[in-house]
């Protein structure tokens, strides 16, 4: 016989001593409740990919935003240079015809 | 219905539940801490102790095994604490010799096993239990000692390394 199955045969389960049911339940008292009902499954997450293509359309959209003022910022700051620049160089021809 | 016949009726049934399971699973709790301990009355206390225990937590389990691997598990830990409290139960100089070579399936064999598997540390000796009483495999023994799967299974080889060689130390040429 294998030692492994002398094992099993050492390590039968025994019944505790007479009346040992009766005791416990005696000293528990009445019971609450029962089982717990099992929480109810969670739904497969539809939302998800939903969420995900929202959210990136308002990072697309505000990002063009962003590049579309950044040009009109450009624009009118490239105006206001050019007005500068050409008030500088009447004051360079005034100066040279007063000469 | 009237609610008290309801809640009567509902508490019966619970008490009705809690009852069928210590009848149902008396035997394996008591085992698990009695091949454990080695000792009748302590092996009791500790049977009784995890039954309230199941007692006071009915309502936060959810299913039959679930109940199953809560009162191992349960049985497995509060074995280990009250052997604990109370060192030492066996040393391997107190067992005494067979005086004869045993055959297979001798029921001394069988008791110098247990006297055995009881001089083994904690764990290792849980592990044995669990899994030559209980019939459970590494997986479900892991769970319930909370250790990694390798951690039982070398548990398992060491001591049945060790139980060989002690074993053909007093009984001689045996095969097992």
């Amino acid at each position: 016989m294998k030692l492994e199955d002398e094992l099993k045969a050492a390590l039968r389960r025994q019944d505790p001593p007479a009346g040992f049911a009766e005791r416990v339940i005696e000293q528990a008292g009445p019971a609450r409740t029962s089982f717990r009902p099992a929480p109810p499954k969670r739904r497969p997450h539809f939302w998800w990919p939903a969420f995900a293509a929202a959210a990136a359309a308002v990072v697309f959209s505000l990002s063009v935003e962003y590049r579309h003022r950044q040009e009109e910022e450009a624009g009118r700051e490239a105006i206001v240079a050019l007005r500068i620049a050409s008030q500088k160089l009447n004051q360079v021809r005034d100066k040279v015809v007063n000469k | 219905m009237p609610q008290q016949v309801l809640d009567a009726q509902a508490e019966g049934t619970a008490q009705d539940t809690f009852a069928g399971l210590v009848r149902k699973h008396q035997a394996m709790v008591f085992s698990i801490a009695y091949a454990f301990l080695r000792d009748v009355a302590t092996a009791e206390e500790v049977a009784q102790d995890v039954f309230l225990a199941l007692h006071r937590s009915l309502a936060t389990l959810e299913s039959p095994q679930h109940v199953v691997n809560w009162l191992r598990r349960v049985a497995a830990h509060r074995s280990i604490d009250r052997q604990r409290r109370s060192r030492p139960l066996w040393a391997l100089d107190d067992i005494g010799e067979p005086a004869a070579p045993a055959p297979s399936g001798d029921p001394m064999l069988a008791g110098a096993l247990r006297q055995l598997i009881g001089t083994l540390p904690d764990h290792p000796r849980l592990v044995m239990i669990l899994r030559y009483q209980e019939d459970m495999d590494v997986a479900e023994i892991g769970e319930v000692l909370e250790m990694p799967e390798g951690t039982v299974k070398a548990h398992i080889h060491r001591s049945l390394k060790l139980l060989r060689d002690k074993l053909s130390r007093r009984f001689g040429e045996i095969s097992i």
